[in-house]
């Protein structure tokens, strides 16, 4: 009997698993690493009909007419086409650019050109920023001055190209009406041969607005709005009194400490650290990494592709992870709602009403909590009370136990398939639903002993202290 | 022969189904290196193809210098 290949059952079994990863993480970016990975899944194809037919041989078997067959090639060729495809989709806006900007780097080479720039601006000027490819950092002082220093490198094959090239896309520095305008030019080049590393000292006063196609913006100390919007950006953002707004197509990190006003995030990207925030938030997009909101003083909103929520005020922090969501310190009324998720709310208070189709549910209200409604789907339901805690409980499993570990006051019951927990001593109204799980009703505190988050957001290393404002030349 | 259809295990005519068994895999994981290339940002897929070329050109050599049975 002619050998046959392992490779249809492993691919098989590849996809079976790629599209269980994605049921348990819905956050996954399965295209995104498909569109990244799939020559290694090529490379592991031909690796392993190339180690089955070197076998067959040893162990002198017969071996197949054409190593790889035509269906297989033709597989081969779609797999080709849809990875390149996916591959040039994403390419635009790519996460780690930044190496293959370096190795890009070997076909020419990069040529810095310092930049010191400035011009009196007054208390409150407005800054405008159109940075292309490159990082900002914007810091506010005492000073009058806009200041801008740093260096713009071109990517040039001899040093000659590079003059010329640069003198093309000169860092400018200009004011217009209230306006201060900052231009890097680099569009003025073919596409991507410029590079900006910036600082600009502001006015304490000032307020900021910058757009980008690719780099980082580190804005701190000002006391005007700062808004950003960029292809591809980290953006980080301390100590700002204005409102802050930023849209990204695409971002590794979003982080913002320390601002007074409104916080406004919309977009798509990986992680978001938001903390001492005074106004209210909204976060609105898509989000593939870990995010945190700390002590966020008035309304939290979050509009996820797969997760919703609501917050009146967060004193503690809620940290959402592919999978789970943690909310400790909160206070209502809220309102979470998610697909696929472990919900955690710990020391709350106020109206809660929190409905996932799958994931376990842990409840610990606080002293001041009203009325709670939660309910899943699939999942089982724990709910943690105080011993001297009010409650009117109706807890409801379809299918499934309910476990009465709180003690007298609490009566279960089975019906069918499933079961009931209730009980009452005057306190606000508790439901609890599941189709299918476990519900249980014990006692215990309403913060857990060890803290439900993971771990604390590290502060931010302090920004070290602005250079001595130059005088301005006349 | 009961009309079964593959090359027989003789070992004169091993190598040159050896070797036309092996063509395929091999142009396999070069067209995944050449891709896989051409996305870390290295060398671009379309400076690269002619590698391909090379390849096959080599695996035809082997085929041919390889013994023959008829």
């Amino acid at each position: 009997m002619r050998p046959r290949s392992v490779v249809g059952p492993l691919l098989l079994i590849g996809f079976g698993v790629l599209l269980l990863l994605r049921n348990v993480w819905p956050e996954i970016p399965l295209f995104t690493l498909f569109a990244k990975y799939w020559p290694y899944l090529l490379i592991l194809w031909g690796t392993v009909r190339l180690g089955e037919v070197l076998f067959w041989h040893s162990s002198g078997r017969p071996l197949p007419a054409n190593g790889i067959g035509g269906g297989e090639w033709t597989l081969v060729v779609l797999l080709c086409l849809f990875g390149s495809g996916l591959y040039w989709g994403s390419r635009q806006s790519w996460p780690n650019m930044r190496i293959s900007n370096r190795t890009l780097d070997v076909l020419g080479e990069s040529y810095d050109f310092p930049v010191k720039l400035n011009v009196p601006a007054g208390k409150t000027p407005r800054i405008v920023l159109d940075l292309g490819r490159g990082d900002v950092k914007v810091v506010g002082t005492d000073s009058e001055l806009v200041q801008v220093t740093g260096h713009q490198s071109v990517r040039a094959y001899s040093q000659d190209e590079a003059n010329s090239e640069s003198k093309k896309a000169e860092v400018t520095l200009e004011k217009v009406g209230d306006r201060i305008l900052v231009r890097t030019n680099q569009e003025k080049l073919s596409e991507r041969r410029a590079t900006a590393m910036l600082e600009i000292q502001v006015p304490k006063g000032a307020s900021f607005e910058g757009r980008g196609k690719y780099g980082d913006f580190d804005i701190n100390d000002i006391n005007g709005a700062v808004e950003i919007n960029s292809d591809n950006a980290g953006v980080r953002v301390r100590n700002i009194s204005g409102p802050v707004r930023v849209e990204l197509r695409r971002s590794d990190i979003i982080r913002a400490t320390a601002v007074k006003g409104a916080v406004e995030i919309r977009g798509k990207g990986q992680e978001i650290e938001l903390d001492e925030i005074d106004g209210p938030v909204t976060v609105n997009g898509g989000y593939t990494g870990e995010l945190t909101f700390r002590r966020i003083a008035k309304t939290l909103r979050f509009e996820g592709t797969q997760t919703q929520f609501r917050a009146e005020k967060v004193a503690g922090a809620i940290q959402l992870r592919p999978g789970s969501l943690l909310l400790e310190d909160v206070e209502g009324p809220m309102r979470i709602s998610g697909k696929t998720r472990d919900v955690q709310v710990a020391e709350f208070r106020g109206e809660l009403d929190l409905e996932v189709e799958n994931g376990d549910l842990e409840l610990r209200p606080a002293a001041g909590a009203g009325k709670v409604s939660a309910r899943t789907r699939n999942g089982n339901i724990d709910l943690i009370l105080g011993s001297t805690a009010k409650f009117n409980l109706n807890a409801r499993t379809e299918r499934g136990e309910a476990h009465n570990e709180f003690g007298s006051g609490i009566q279960d019951e089975t019906s069918g398939r499933g079961a009931r927990l209730t009980g009452s001593n005057g306190g606000p109204e508790i439901q609890l639903t599941t189709e299918r799980g476990h519900v249980t009703v014990r006692k215990g505190s309403s913060s857990p002993a060890t803290s439900i988050m993971p771990q604390r957001i590290p502060d931010a290393p302090a920004a070290p202290p602005p250079p001595v404002p130059a005088t301005v030349q006349q | 022969m009961n009309g079964v259809n593959y090359c027989p295990p003789a070992p004169a005519g091993a190598e040159i189904s050896l070797v036309r068994a092996v063509r395929g895999p091999i142009l396999m994981i070069v067209v995944g290196t050449l891709f896989a290339i051409d996305h870390q940002g290295l060398a671009p897929f379309s400076r690269t193809w002619p590698a391909l070329l090379i390849v096959i050109g080599v695996l035809k050599l082997m085929e041919r210098s390889a013994p023959r049975t008829y």
